[in-house]
């Protein structure tokens, strides 16, 4: 296992959606949502469906997918479903050294033994509003962080200045 | 090493290596380990510091961290404290405060002349006769203060983390250490925090002359060990109590806040000097701080030493003292008919003579002052406590170890909320009521025998197991029995005074006696006025005494004199940690690279860094804000409007949503159209104004303040939380860029990169379209903020780029240029715009900056609408007029904020001020009494020279005046 890796994982395709009737309108657009709220799933095994309130999801797609795009060209305005338009940076953090580093970010407990399976948290990271959940990924425990993506210089120098100071590295794109 | 002594188990020193190091110039040797003080000490020096106040030679008093007596400097860092920072290899120190060095600091006469620097000294200089203030404040700037800052220290970054834990246990005594072991055997996770490098608290250096003890620790230290869900934090403070077990801990490298399910309180005690004359002498130390330098650091105290107590616990330091090698020549104990307990017994077998009610009247110094030669001895009445002077003696010797009690290291549990009551078995305060989750067990809960202690941990752990819903047994808290740890009154007074209470203020029993007398009899009061605990050790060693103190002058028990409000950080802590690593968010356009290419100098609005100017090569600052409003006026130009904040509120309620949050009509507002926005708070003051646009029935778009935005739209959520509008919010600022094209050729530019229809005809003013530009789905907003001829495009940020680009190619041939923020504020205050935030403050209401007409009393509802129809109806007692200064001004230009004067009265102030280039005057907005505010009324301006400028109230906007002109 690496120290610390970083990895800019702004430009996956992302697609918000909220509203009373979200859940309904995803789900006639064959795709699978967490039951609760402040958790996620992996649909069909790669797509994140993030359910960050009751009625409020955000969903992204793995390098090649096409559920973003194909949720987008529904234009058609239903009441109760409103589109969110997503900007976000996007990290992937991993490494022996991930707790650490998200302990001088972030107050909330981040472990295992506190964050539980398929839960996201919406918190504050470095100051800025996020939403950080745990996955595995290639046998590996990692987090993923999002953003406004307006704070993408700043969350990336608050990382990058933090990941040096632990002797991590920093993936761009 | 002159008075080290031979290895002895479990001490913190490493002998096989040697330090060498420096101390005012002479140099010593250590052993790693060793600390500043423990390393001189053992090299007989004992001169070590100067006090604050009267610069009286100190020595060890608590060797704990507990006072300031010791503070070095060498030469990058100040106010080391010697007690517990370890010496390094090649360190060159001094002691701070002084002038001189330590042994012949120059300032030594200031103890001479301290009866003329009485108790409200300060106060009283500084109050009358007032000539003599620049004197006295000289002076006292002079005095003030211990250590000199070095400005060129280098910059450290301390790191600030957060951690959690189910249970925090402050103190890693035997009872801390026990509580840890028996929670982590039941499966909590546990951390430890204790102020020394080294855990074991009491067990490491109370023995009483039984050396077996430091096998208990051991043994202790190995079961602590052995669990995997212990973590240790030594040399770590728990500097305060904040809300939900939020505790910082303090470390040489940074804080890390520990968020803990439960807390244990095992702190212990500080133990509290015998107040007597010249109590403060080298060699005059706590008894605790004499063991301290035993068993931790294998250094004798002193030769030939006397032990003054007020409790049983001086004759344990007596039998440790005897362990160390010292000639203890007596015990002179305060109490009358004290026996001391079973130690004494052993005291008596080394031919150790023990004095029981009697007292040292006063420590003797030697012709040069800096060394104890003696003690003179006497019989004391311990009902009336006074000393019996008449049969008093001299006994010669080099070392005074006193114990005079303990109070209990609760600043915690105080900031907790703890009720505390004061137990006379014990004669502490001990807790009586817990907040839920905060526990507290040994010293700092008035359990003081070591068994006790331990057995109070074990019980402590089980209350938290209970608490967190572990099923666990009951265990009852036991008392203290046998005689009170702590003597009621241990004081000794003194016609001559020099019996000190407080080491870091040289405060004397005098000095509360003379406050009393003046009226400060309440112990806050005291507190201010006598200085006592306002130094660095907060009281530590002083508080318990002073409040002692108190309640006899008034004749109160102590527990109706009560204790002085304890806060956050209770140990002084450097403001390195306090800064820590700083987090500033702040936002960036799209845009951002291209302003930064093309040479923009940013400021920073709310949390967005914004282009305030392009310079051009050659051009000031002012030059570059008016070419680039000129631009603006005669060709055109562009701005990154990005940051503005931007809000969809989707829903049939929408309209309804919107009537209810701003102040003007929306229900009727046709689709296509843009109205003007003004929030309000409750009170009826201006929050933030913007504009909302109707895309649809149930769709408005707003794009409000840049400053206010997240408020705004969290005030939105919350009112739709009450309201529950069939609605959804949509916060679209950071998803959305705005690009702001003005000026007369705006149109012409606009139209080479879109195909909509631009013409005044299709596209009014206050009108939004959707359509592409350069490619770009948009919004368009016909907006008349900076100029009449100004479209502010809304699209997607990531594509902002592309159509700023687009735009400045299709602007070159205009000479279309960027402009700032600075630009855009004086562009504003040329069309007669007001800015909340700028022209506006936490106070103001729109019947003040004569926004009536956005104002729609007839509706059902809107935020504010109460509190102005009561405002209504009062008198204004300033309103915002427009100004113009003189055409041939050519004074010193008033500036934002200077005041409005009529004869001697403020009667407002400037909000905006600006010289326009293209209206070649200087003008702004100003608050001014109502009766003055008809156009072409007369007002004074005070700039911060103090010479008046005269002002003209004109109409809005500015350029019609000078066309009229």
């Amino acid at each position: 296992m690496s120290v610390l890796e970083i990895s800019d994982m702004s430009t996956l395709e992302r697609f918000g959606v909220k509203g009373t009737q979200a859940a309904k309108w995803l789900a006639g657009h064959d795709v699978s949502i967490p039951e609760y709220a402040n958790t996620w799933i992996l649909n069909n095994g790669e797509t994140l469906v993030m359910r960050l309130g009751s009625s409020e999801f955000l969903i992204e797609d793995q390098v090649e997918g096409q559920m973003c795009k194909k949720l987008a060209t529904d234009k058609v305005r239903i009441a109760g479903v409103y589109i969110v338009p997503h900007a976000d940076a996007s990290y992937l953090l991993a490494g022996s050294e991930v707790l650490n580093l998200l302990s001088e970010v972030c107050s909330l407990d981040l472990r295992e033994s506190a964050l539980q399976d398929n839960e996201l948290v919406m918190t504050q990271v470095a100051g800025v509003s996020a939403t950080v959940l745990r996955q595995q990924l290639n046998n590996e425990t990692v987090y993923r962080l999002w953003c406004d993506g307006t704070y993408a210089k700043y969350m990336q120098h608050v990382l990058d200045e933090i990941a040096q100071e632990l002797k991590g590295l920093i993936k761009l794109g | 090493m002159i008075l080290r002594n031979t290895y002895k188990p479990g001490e913190w020193i490493n002998r096989k290596k040697l330090i060498n190091f420096t101390f005012e110039g002479e140099a010593f040797t250590a052993f790693e380990g060793d600390t500043v003080t423990s390393a001189l000490w053992a090299a007989g020096q004992k001169v070590l510091g100067r006090s604050f106040k009267y610069h009286r030679p100190r020595g060890v008093l608590s060797l704990a961290n507990h006072d300031v007596n010791i503070l070095m400097t060498d030469g990058l860092d100040t106010n080391i404290r010697g007690d517990v920072v370890e010496v390094k290899d090649g360190m060159t120190l001094h002691a701070v405060n002084t002038i001189g060095g330590v042994k012949k600091d120059k300032n030594s006469y200031v103890d001479s002349i301290s009866p003329l620097l009485p108790v409200g000294f300060y106060y009283k200089a500084f109050h009358t006769p007032r000539k003599l203030f620049p004197f006295w404040e000289s002076m006292i700037r002079k005095a003030a203060g211990l250590g000199v800052v070095n400005f060129d220290y280098p910059r450290i970054l301390k790191r600030k983390r957060h951690s959690h834990c189910d249970l925090l246990i402050i103190g890693a005594g035997p009872t801390g250490l026990t509580a840890a072991y028996e929670a982590a055997k039941a499966g909590l996770e546990v951390t430890i925090v204790d102020e020394n490098s080294h855990i074991g608290g009491s067990l490491s250096y109370d023995y009483g002359g039984n050396g077996t003890l430091a096998e208990q620790l051991t043994e202790l230290t190995k079961k602590i060990e052995s669990l995997k869900n212990i973590t240790l934090c030594t040399g770590a403070y728990a500097a305060g109590y904040y809300p939900d077990h939020l505790i910082p801990i303090v470390e040489a490298g940074g804080i890390t806040k520990i968020r803990a399910k439960a807390v244990i309180v095992a702190s212990g005690a500080f133990e509290q000097p015998l107040v007597f004359r010249y109590n403060d002498l080298p060699s005059v130390m706590l008894g605790s701080a004499a063991q301290r330098l035993i068993y931790r650091y294998g250094v004798k105290p002193c030769n030939n030493g006397i032990v003054f107590t007020a409790n049983d616990y001086g004759y344990r330091v007596a039998l440790d003292l005897l362990e160390a090698g010292t000639k203890v020549l007596a015990i002179v104990d305060l109490r009358s008919g004290a026996h001391g307990g079973l130690h004494a017994i052993e005291i008596v077998k080394h031919g150790v003579k023990i004095y029981a009610g009697h007292c040292v009247y006063e420590a003797l110094a030697t012709s040069d002052k800096l060394k104890l030669r003696g003690a003179i001895i006497c019989a004391y009445d311990d009902k009336n406590s006074v000393a019996l002077t008449d049969n008093k003696f001299t006994i010669e010797c080099d070392g005074i170890a006193m114990s005079a009690g303990w109070a209990p290291a609760g600043a915690l549990l105080y900031q907790a909320g703890t009720g505390m009551q004061f137990d006379y078995g014990v004669q502490q305060f001990v807790p009586n009521r817990l907040p839920d989750g905060i526990f507290a067990a040994g010293k700092v809960n008035g359990i003081f025998e070591l068994d006790q202690r331990i057995r109070d941990g074990a019980r402590a752990a089980n209350d938290v197991l209970n608490y967190l819903g572990k099923t666990s047994e009951k265990s009852i808290a036991e008392k203290h029995n046998g005689a009170a740890p702590s003597h009621a009154y241990p004081m000794v007074p003194h016609p001559k005074g020099k019996n000190f209470v407080d080491f870091d203020e040289d405060i004397q029993i005098k000095d509360f006696e003379n406050a009393a007398k003046e009226g400060f009899d309440n112990i806050e009061l005291m507190k201010r006025f006598t200085t006592v605990g306002m130094g660095p050790s907060q009281g530590k060693h002083s508080n318990m005494n002073a409040i002692r103190i108190l309640a006899k002058i008034r004749g109160l028990p102590v527990e109706k004199i009560g204790t002085t409000t304890s806060r956050p950080f209770f140990h002084p802590t450097p403001m390195g940690h306090l800064g820590g690593r700083g987090f500033h968010p702040h936002r960036l356009t799209a845009l951002h690279d291209w302003h930064e290419a093309h040479g923009a100098i940013f400021t920073d609005v709310g949390a967005w860094k914004r282009a305030a100017y392009y310079p051009q090569v050659g051009q000031t600052k002012e030059e570059a804000i008016q070419s680039e409003a000129l631009a603006v006026r005669k060709t055109a130009g562009i701005i990154d409007a990005s940051s503005f904040g931007k809000v969809e509120v989707h829903g049939t309620d929408a309209a309804e949503f919107l009537e209810r949050i701003f102040t003007g009509k929306y229900i009727n507002q046709k689709v296509g159209s843009c109205r003007y926005v003004m929030l309000l708070d409750e009170s009826g003051v201006v929050v933030d104004d913007g504009i909302a646009s109707r895309l649809a029935n149930d769709f408005f778009y707003l794009s409000i303040g840049t400053s206010n935005a997240a408020a705004v739209y969290r005030e939105m959520q919350r009112c739709q939380q009450m309201w529950q509008l069939d609605i959804g919010l949509v916060n679209v600022t950071g998803a959305f860029g705005s690009i702001n094209i003005a000026g007369p050729a705006a149109r012409d530019i606009l139209a080479q990169i879109t195909e909509l229809d631009l013409s005044a005809e299709a596209f009014p003013i206050s009108h939004v379209r959707e359509s592409t530009v350069a490619g770009v789905q948009a919004r368009l907003i016909r907006v008349a903020f900076v100029s009449d001829m100004s479209f502010e495009l809304h699209i997607p940020m990531i594509q902002a780029p592309q159509v700023w680009s687009a735009l400045v190619e299709a602007g070159k041939k205009c000479h279309c240029r960027p402009f700032g923020i600075d630009a855009q504020r004086l562009l504003r205050l040329e069309m007669g715009h007001f800015m909340p935030g700028v022209d506006t403050d936490g106070l103001t209401n729109p019947l003040e900056i004569g926004a009536e007409w956005a104002i729609k009393m007839d509706k059902a509802y809107f935020i504010g609408q109460r509190s102005l129809s009561i405002l209504s109806k009062r008198p204004l007692r300033k309103q915002l007029v427009a100004f113009m200064l003189a055409p041939d001004f050519n004074g010193e230009m008033p500036l934002e904020c200077n005041l409005v004067i009529d004869g001697t009265e403020i009667k407002g102030r400037v909000t905006s001020i600006s010289y326009s280039k293209f209206i070649d005057r200087i003008i702004g907005f100003a608050y001014v009494a109502p009766a003055k505010n008809g156009i072409g009324s007369n007002f004074n301006i005070r700039t911060d020279n103090g010479s008046l400028v005269s002002a003209t109230v004109v109409e809005t906007p500015f350029f019609k005046n000078k066309k009229e002109a």
